[in-house]
């Protein structure tokens, strides 16, 4: 019988939610988005005694894994949006979601990763740069990009990012 | 922060949804993420020669590394703004020392037949290995020997995913292997193997180095930026342009062309200015431009980004209005692209000249660096009779 250590317990437990849902925003499938958390808690495990910042190892493990795949399978899974809150009757709200996840699935994985990281994880820019392994001026590049597309991809674009310009 | 930051904010996090709506228990993770280490641990004394064997076909032999030190080349540094990794000899059982005594470059005879594996520590630096390549695979480096059924060297990834570069290893004085390209096959590995195996070829096929720590510790330095990196496009076909140019300043007999090329960042490129040293043009379209292209020069404005103006002697031939570069170099987007040659007759050529690169920029061009002096320039050159007014 294995014993499960309860920082790590506490780890998964306290953070999944969050980790789900950028994993979700990075590749826009909730099924794919499961695997990759799944994966990268099972690698966290396996490496759990050497792994000092638990939460960048496993958004650094979601981000490379979420490219490889991408590169194996050159397409974007076409899928159903991913459930969202409930706000008054919702509708509006899910069109909105659904519109959101339909530009962020048209952005290369690497501008959709570091958009995520630094608007959705409140990274800052060093620490977007980390967990790609890139420089900060890339992660500078890769987001204003990505704000590029957002804003001029949805529905009302003056409110998206303008202050990027 | 803004408040039209926080509109992005708030978008992305609503669209994210609760997140509340799946559990993983820990308890699962935890199990299957130990069942694998144990499995791992036990596998470990076989080295993972296997692994390359596996991907390759090749048997190579398992040789522990080390040396007497006689066959010492020269002392050396890790090269700047690399990441180390770490690798150790089948036998080493210490933990790796903290600073580089003794630090010096192998020969590539030395470490034929030997085997290292990847260790979690990343030298200077608290990150691990597996942070760093966002994988827990176990992975082998193997060199093969000149007696043994193949050349070359790669790594191997939980006896499963693997890459080797097919010609023997070559080093510099300062330790530098070259750029190449490494072979692979898909196996269909699980997850930790493929997502290794694809970091080691982008990082590892864009050259790096080798430094060795006595007999137990090889050292390996990378430019880990160039995983997930689509690589540049290949120079073919006609009006398919390579150009290479030089810093101004820098001696063209000093640049380092076996250095790994990579994307600029805009901040090194704002106010630099270049020449053009070497050109492939794909059909002759540049030549027909320009009687001598040597004379082309670049230059990048001082509050990039901004603009970017390639000149014929004095005279400008296009001035791009961009925003900078992306993460491969490419220019992003070439809003703006305005040609300023005056029809006075002291420009010969630019007429014909300037509309055919100001076509060419408003598709992305790319820049990519070659260590710091050599900026290559990769753009499409169409036809002068097929540019549009």
């Amino acid at each position: 019988m294995v014993t499960t250590d309860p920082a790590y317990s506490e780890f998964v437990l306290s953070q999944q939610s969050r980790l789900r849902r950028a994993a979700r925003l990075m590749c826009g499938d909730p099924d794919l988005a499961e695997d990759l958390l799944q994966e990268a808690l099972v690698a966290l495990a396996e490496k759990w005694e050497s792994v000092t910042h638990p939460e960048a190892f496993v958004r650094t493990v979601i981000y490379r894994q979420r490219i490889s795949w991408w590169r194996r399978s050159r397409h974007e899974v076409v899928s159903d949006p991913v459930p969202e809150r409930v706000v008054g009757d919702g509708a509006e709200a899910r069109a909105r979601d659904a519109e959101v996840h339909a530009v962020l699935r048209s952005l290369p994985p690497r501008q959709r990763a570091a958009l995520v990281l630094r608007y959705f994880e409140d990274l800052t820019e060093a620490q977007t740069a980390e967990v790609m392994g890139v420089a900060v001026g890339t992660v500078k590049s890769l987001c204003h990009q990505a704000v590029a597309r957002m804003r001029s991809e949805l529905v009302a674009p003056q409110t998206v990012g303008r202050d990027e310009e | 922060m803004s408040d039209r930051e926080d509109d992005l904010r708030v978008l992305l996090d609503e669209a994210s949804g609760t997140g509340q709506d799946r559990v993983l228990q820990p308890d699962d993770t935890w199990a299957t993420g130990r069942r694998r280490r144990t499995r791992k641990r036990a596998g470990a004394g076989a080295l993972g020669v296997v692994a390359l064997a596996a991907v390759g076909g090749l048997v190579w032999q398992t040789v522990l590394g080390g040396s007497d030190g006689s066959d010492e080349i020269g002392v050396a540094t890790l090269p700047a703004g690399s990441t180390t990794f770490v690798l150790a000899a089948p036998d080493a059982t210490a933990d790796p020392p903290e600073a580089p005594d003794g630090l010096q470059v192998p020969s590539a005879e030395e470490l034929e037949g030997t085997d290292w594996m990847l260790r979690d520590e990343i030298w200077a630096s608290d990150q691990t290995s597996a942070e760093v390549v966002g994988s827990a695979a176990e992975t082998t480096f193997s060199f093969a020997g000149q007696d043994l059924p193949a050349r070359g060297w790669g790594f191997g990834a939980d006896d499963c995913g693997g890459g080797w570069f097919q010609e023997g290893l070559t080093l510099t004085d300062a330790g530098a292997f070259p750029p190449g390209d490494l072979a692979t096959d898909d196996q269909g590995c699980l997850e930790p193997a493929q997502t290794a195996e694809d970091f080691w070829i982008d990082v590892l096929s864009h050259g790096g180095s080798l430094h060795q720590l006595g007999d137990e510790w090889l050292l390996l330095s990378v430019d880990t930026s160039w995983a997930g990196v689509e690589e540049p496009p290949p120079v073919s076909g006609v009006g398919l342009a390579r150009l290479d140019f030089v810093r101004v300043g820098a001696d063209p007999a000093g640049v380092d062309t076996s250095l790994p090329e990579r994307a600029p960042s805009n901040e090194e490129l704002a106010g630099t200015g270049w020449t053009l040293l070497e050109w492939v043009d794909g059909g002759g379209v540049l030549g027909d431009l320009t009687d001598d292209p040597s004379r082309l020069g670049l230059r990048w404005a001082d509050d990039f980004p901004d603009t970017l103006v390639l000149a014929y002697d004095d005279c400008e031939l296009v001035t791009v209005r961009t925003e900078g570069v992306d993460a491969t170099g490419g220019t992003v987007p070439a809003e703006g692209v305005e040609t300023v040659v005056e029809a006075d007759g002291q420009c010969t050529g630019a007429e014909t000249a300037s509309p055919v690169l100001m076509e060419a920029f408003l598709n992305p061009a790319q820049f990519t660096l070659v260590g710091d002096d050599l900026l290559v320039l990769r753009l499409s050159l169409p036809a002068s009779d097929t540019v549009r007014d």
